[in-house]
């Protein structure tokens, strides 16, 4: 059986797929087979966060109504060989698919992986319920601000209701250089007010952004260690978090602080 | 510093959602806990007092406060 771990935010924008595809491929290279499920029905974005979007020909909703099997509709990454993806459809679809029929879905695939990891939509309806009501797991993601924060806590008290086995939070896009000079609120503040425990940080990190114009996974650069360690704490419970005020600190750190405000 | 400010308001913000969020399952509460005192002592659904107040860290404080009218006499405590 797959550990089936949902990634949901409440709040849309704080980069659930882009983590998803980059969690996804961490754990690759740990040397664990996953798949990658976007539940965001009809706004579907994880095929291009991964590059993968010429390289569809079934979708989820084709293993549904039964035009193909699910091994059929699953796409092999380009960069990570054990890590694959299985489309959403992207058209408007006025039929209302049940979790049930998702759940059918992986039940069929399952056994291939060690991993599968769900990428939830924005907001706390249907959606939300569809993509929790499937996962055993869940990762709650935010960035440092209070919009970010508050739906999270919010997401945390659903959660509740579906009896995860755990849950943690993943701490988003955060600026070491202003953590650290108090104009951003820092990791400690906001894992004290969510009393969860957290998977990791990740740094706002140009590399992801550098990555997003061609897709696939981000290779290099801080936000790569970043994922490799949340991807360690998720494999076996490592507690190493990254330190994203570390390259601000001290004599040199003062000057990459200046250098970044100031260009 | 800014920060500073921003976490007050952060705080606010928790609370406020959370005093909103718990009133359909107090209820429910109340009657589990009356049911739960009835065995052992006798009080009236009336006289039970179950609050759920946020406090400043953004948890709970549960406060339950009942007049008994009697303890009951259990077999165990007897001998």
């Amino acid at each position: 059986m797959a550990r089936r771990i949902v990634i949901t935010s409440g709040k849309g924008g704080v980069g659930k797929t882009t983590l998803c595809a980059n969690i996804g491929g961490a754990l690759s290279r740990l040397g664990a087979k996953v798949l990658l499920l976007d539940l965001d029905f009809g706004l579907n974005n994880l095929d291009v966060v991964l590059g993968v979007e010429s390289k569809i020909v079934y979708d989820i909703l084709d293993v549904i109504t039964g035009k193909c099997r699910a091994k059929q509709a699953l796409i092999a990454d380009d960069k990570c060989d054990k890590l694959y993806i299985l489309p959403t459809f992207h058209t408007f679809n006025l039929n209302n698919i049940d979790y049930e029929q998702i759940d059918k879905v992986i039940n069929e695939v399952e056994y291939l992986f060690d991993y599968v990891i769900i990428d939830c939509p924005a907001g706390m309806d249907n959606g939300f319920a569809r993509a929790c009501s499937i996962a055993k797991e869940a990762i709650v993601v935010t960035t440092p601000h209070i919009s970010a924060i508050r739906d999270a806590d919010k997401i945390l008290s659903m959660l509740s209701y579906y009896k995860m086995n755990s849950v943690g939070v993943v701490i988003n896009r955060v600026r070491g250089d202003l953590t650290i000079t108090g104009e951003m609120i820092d990791i400690d503040t906001i894992v004290d007010f969510l009393h969860t425990k957290i998977y990791g940080v990740v740094p706002e990190d140009d590399d992801i952004s550098r990555n997003l114009l061609m897709g696939g996974v981000v290779e290099s650069g801080e936000a790569f260690e970043a994922y490799n360690l949340i991807a360690k704490a998720i494999d076996h419970g490592s507690e190493v978090i990254y330190d994203c005020e570390k390259k601000y600190k001290g004599f040199w750190g003062s000057i990459r602080r200046k250098i970044k405000r100031t260009v | 510093m800014d920060a500073n400010r921003s976490i007050d308001r952060l705080k606010n913000v928790l609370v406020q959602d959370k005093e909103q969020n718990p009133v359909k399952i107090m209820g429910i509460l109340k009657n589990d806990i009356t049911k739960l005192l009835s065995n052992y002592m006798e009080v009236d659904g009336d006289d039970v007092d179950v609050n759920l107040l946020v406090n400043n860290n953004g948890s709970y404080d549960l406060v339950i406060k009942s007049v008994v009218r009697r303890v009951k006499v259990i077999q165990t405590f007897v001998g």
